[in-house]
């Protein structure tokens, strides 16, 4: 109950504070009227417009109408095409949220295997080589490796397309390009929660009772690895759901991220404000998705149990 | 911790690579003869080693070495200055939460937390409108102000730490000030795992301006950087595919090779 | 100790050899031609400080090595057949099953995200053909031996939810549940408070009547609590070994006595051994 309220307090203040600095920045970023009016106008074309939108009052006036608003979750509409700003963000979020899965999905699916596999063993020519290959990987910027994959696949071999959100074939070099940044972080740290496992005094124990090396490997160095893991795949969530900013303008991806450039170099602000408060959400809940989920795997967060007594 | 830094082939790469930055920098100008913003409209999408285009022109007949050559002064201009700012502004308010009451703790949580969650994005475009159309600065001020968080956390966790020392706690009695005692006594404890994260967020400085530049936020228009070009390439991926390969192998070069460094600093000073 | 002492030993440790191999350097030798035996029903102490290698030539008996360190030479038998060459399969089959183990630190030495009963669970249906549900009722059976509390006798509790003495209680649980020939202590109450020490110990002696049990501990006065021979190590060689009584009354070797003037000894416990 307590935790409950500790959350709910964090996640008002972490609201408010960026909806206010989120405010006072846009506002100060630039004058909308003349993106509204077009550059043509005459100066009263301009101050009708800005009477229309209210952008005559004082900030703080603007600040308080935006803030109750705000409240009803009333974000008003695009000043680029009159549609409500929160309907347009929920329209764009689901793309870049499936965006999101699929390429952790994937990115779960490689890293697991892959980090449980070098976790087993230091030696070996093909673990060099796969360390060797991650180390350069980790460093890889995942934008540059999009264009790279781009222009092998779509523009050379042809096989994909290279833009678009129509159909398997053209998720598979968003997904890839997105995992393949994700990837090399959660393979090393699998591997190295692997390793200590394999270290570790409970499977000194395992060997001891006669347990073979599957059901080690399954049964007891796994489920510690992938508990350590979580938090990081909680970290590449929250990261993702903040929008993929240019992946998705890249490939033309029809998400949140794209929509916050267009709006933000548009200086469309009711759209720009409803994305950030999304996004606030999101991350939000994705934290606490992330805690959930580690109190769900980890018996010792859960607190003492009914079983047993705590003296003896 | 030098020579266990030095022992293998990755950090002479790292080294290697910036002492290439560095020539380039300085004779860059003697070894690419062509004016970056120089327009000619017979050299379109010349192919590289063509008339003393080593790296080929593009769709406008610029030479693509010598915008590269513009780009990297951006690069690692953005990237150093950022990655100061950052450090500075972190490092510091990370010793002061550790070193003050609960209050300020939990206030640097909130910040870090608030921080994580804005896209830096959006600051990047409104820093930019709001500082003008001076790009450098405004990139820079974004990096900086978006990112010291990096700075700030482990400055707190370090810093706390180390507070509870002996020796803290005898210069502590001393009655020693709070500069002194951070800067003296604490920072110097700091400086190994500081400086890994230095030579990181300077890789992460350099893919965030390109990014940037890419969207086609900070650099002015037409004005030489990375990610520009990597953008002004897509285009033409076919007819020349060396726009793309040339300022993508050097992002990766100087990103990846910084990468390698800091993950033997790491291990070195573990 | 009490019981009569059979002839033929358990277990037969000849001119055994450890030998420590990193990477890519020479090998070094960790411990050298130790001989020991142990019958049914005796209890040997293998005492020395910690690096004398008395853990790793006991856990040599079932190849439980660290990585790094591998059997160099001597022999091993248990119940008069040679087991140090067995293949990797039958010597699983042998630990957990015929020899049992227990470990200094029973907290780090339980999953942590296991409960104490699936790891009970997983040995015993590992060694005896047993389905699913009277598997449990052996675990809670042996547990409640080992007298864990409650009806279920801590069956579903996790590690981190039992005291250290109800750990080291459910760990000699695991190391008897098969009802092995030997059972293996390493420093089975180095990591207790002193009064839970004593109640582990209790537990021990009692557990050790019919079997072959080795101690192993840097505390002589653990040693005379409950042995009935005592071997001394230092720098993995044997310097000493004898019945108890004569080791800790008349100790031959200068290391020997050196480890006695630091040992605090109850008189009862020198003279009882």
């Amino acid at each position: 109950m307590l935790r409950l309220l500790i959350w709910a307090r964090d996640f008002a203040f972490l609201l408010v504070a960026t909806m206010t600095v989120l405010f006072f920045l846009v506002r100060l970023a630039g004058d909308p009227a003349i993106m509204l009016a077009g550059p043509d106008a005459t100066p009263a074309q301009l101050d009708a417009v800005r009477q229309a939108y209210g952008f005559d009052r004082s900030l703080i006036e603007q600040y308080l109408i935006f803030a109750s608003h705000m409240v009803r979750l009333d974000f008003g509409t695009s000043l680029a095409d009159g549609m409500p700003a929160l309907d347009k963000v929920l329209d764009t979020y689901p793309a870049s949220l499936f965006l999101a899965v699929m390429a952790m999905a994937l990115n779960l699916a490689v890293s697991i295997p892959v980090g449980a596999w070098l976790g087993q063993e230091r030696g070996g020519a093909g673990r060099r080589l796969a360390r060797g290959f991650i180390s350069v990987m980790q460093g890889f910027p995942g934008f540059v490796l999009a264009l790279l994959l781009v222009n092998l696949f779509a523009v050379g071999l042809e096989w994909l397309p290279s833009v678009g959100y129509a159909g398997p074939a053209s998720w598979v070099l968003p997904v890839v390009s997105v995992a393949s940044f994700l990837a090399p972080k959660l393979i090393r740290v699998v591997e190295a929660n692997t390793a200590a496992a394999y270290r570790s005094h409970y499977v000194r124990t395992a060997v001891a009772i006669g347990t073979g090396p599957r059901t080690i490997l399954w049964r007891h160095v796994m489920p510690n690895a992938l508990l350590g893991a979580t938090a990081v795949v909680g970290a590449e969530f929250a990261f993702m759901v903040t929008g993929l900013v240019v992946i998705e303008t890249i490939f033309a991806w029809p998400g949140i991220g794209w929509l916050l450039v267009r709006s933000t170099l548009n200086l469309d602000f009711p759209v720009v404000q409803a994305i950030v408060f999304i996004i606030v959400i999101a991350v939000f809940l994705t934290n606490l998705a992330t805690e959930a989920v580690q109190m769900r795997l980890d018996p010792r967060l859960r607190g003492p149990g009914a079983a047993g007594g705590a003296n003896g | 911790m030098a020579e266990r830094l030095f022992a293998s082939g990755r950090s002479w790469l790292f080294l290697g690579v910036l002492g290439l930055c560095l020539l380039a920098l300085v004779a860059g100008p003697v070894l690419v003869a062509h004016d970056p913003a120089l327009i000619d409209l017979s050299k379109r999408f010349a192919a590289p080693f063509t008339d003393g285009h080593w790296l080929g022109c593009d769709q406008l007949g610029r030479d693509i070495a010598a915008r590269l050559l513009a780009g990297l002064y951006r690069s690692l201009g953005t990237a150093l200055v950022a990655t100061a700012i950052a450090f500075c502004i972190g490092t510091a308010l990370g010793l002061l939460a550790a070193r003050s009451t609960s209050l300020l703790g939990a206030f640097m949580r909130q910040l870090t937390s608030f921080t994580q969650s804005f896209p830096v994005f959006v600051l990047a475009v409104s820093v930019i409108a709001i500082v003008g159309s001076n790009g450098f600065w405004a990139v820079v001020l974004t990096l900086g102000l978006a990112t010291w968080p990096v700075f700030a956390r482990v400055a707190y966790a370090e810093g706390s730490s180390l507070l509870k020392r002996e020796y803290v706690l005898a210069a502590e009695m001393m009655q020693m000030g709070t500069a002194r005692l951070l800067l003296r006594h604490v920072l110097p404890g700091l400086i190994p795992s500081l400086s890994v994260l230095v030579v990181f967020h300077f890789a992460d400085m350099i893919i965030a301006e390109s990014a940037l530049s890419f969207l086609g936020i900070g650099a002015p228009l037409g004005a030489p950087s990375w990610g520009g070009m990597l953008n002004e390439s897509r285009a033409y991926m076919l007819v020349a595919p060396w726009m793309l390969l040339a300022p993508a192998g050097a992002i990766i070069l100087l990103v990846v090779s910084a990468h390698l460094f800091g993950q033997k600093l790491r291990d070195a000073t573990a | 100790m009490n019981g009569p002492v059979n002839d033929t030993p358990i277990l037969a440790i000849r001119d055994l050899q450890i030998d420590a191999v990193p990477a890519g350097g020479a090998p070094r030798r960790l411990v050298d031609g130790v001989s020991l035996s142990v019958a049914a029903g005796e209890v040997l102490g293998i005492v020395g400080q910690s690096g004398s290698g008395k853990s790793l030539s006991a856990f040599a008996v079932a190849r439980l090595l660290p990585d790094g360190v591998r059997l160099a030479g001597g022999s091993v038998h248990l119940g008069g057949q040679r087991i140090d060459d067995l293949d990797e399969g039958r010597m699983r089959a042998l630990r957990g099953g015929r020899i049992g183990f227990v470990f200094q630190d029973p907290l780090s030495s339980f999953n942590p995200v296991r409960t104490i009963g699936s790891i009970l669970i997983e040995s015993i249906r590992r060694h005896q053909r047993l389905d699913a549900k009277s598997a449990r009722t052996l675990a809670v059976e042996m547990l409640a031996r080992m007298r864990l509390p409650g009806k279920d006798a801590c069956v579903d509790a996790y590690p981190h939810q039992l005291s250290g003495g109800q750990r080291q209680r459910a760990m000699i649980a695991l190391a008897l549940a098969n009802g092995p020939d030997l059972l293996i202590a390493d420093e089975p109450t180095t990591a207790l408070d002193p009064t839970i020490q004593l109640q582990i110990l209790a537990l021990l002696k009692q557990q050790t009547a019919g079997r072959a049990s080795i101690l192993i501990t840097h505390d002589l006065s653990v040693a005379a609590a409950i042995c009935n021979r005592i071997a001394v190590m230092h720098q993995g060689r044997l310097v000493e070994s004898g019945p108890a009584a004569q080791v800790l009354t008349d100790p031959q070797h200068d290391y020997t006595r050196s480890l006695l003037r630091h040992a605090r000894l109850a008189p009862a416990a020198t003279g009882e051994a």
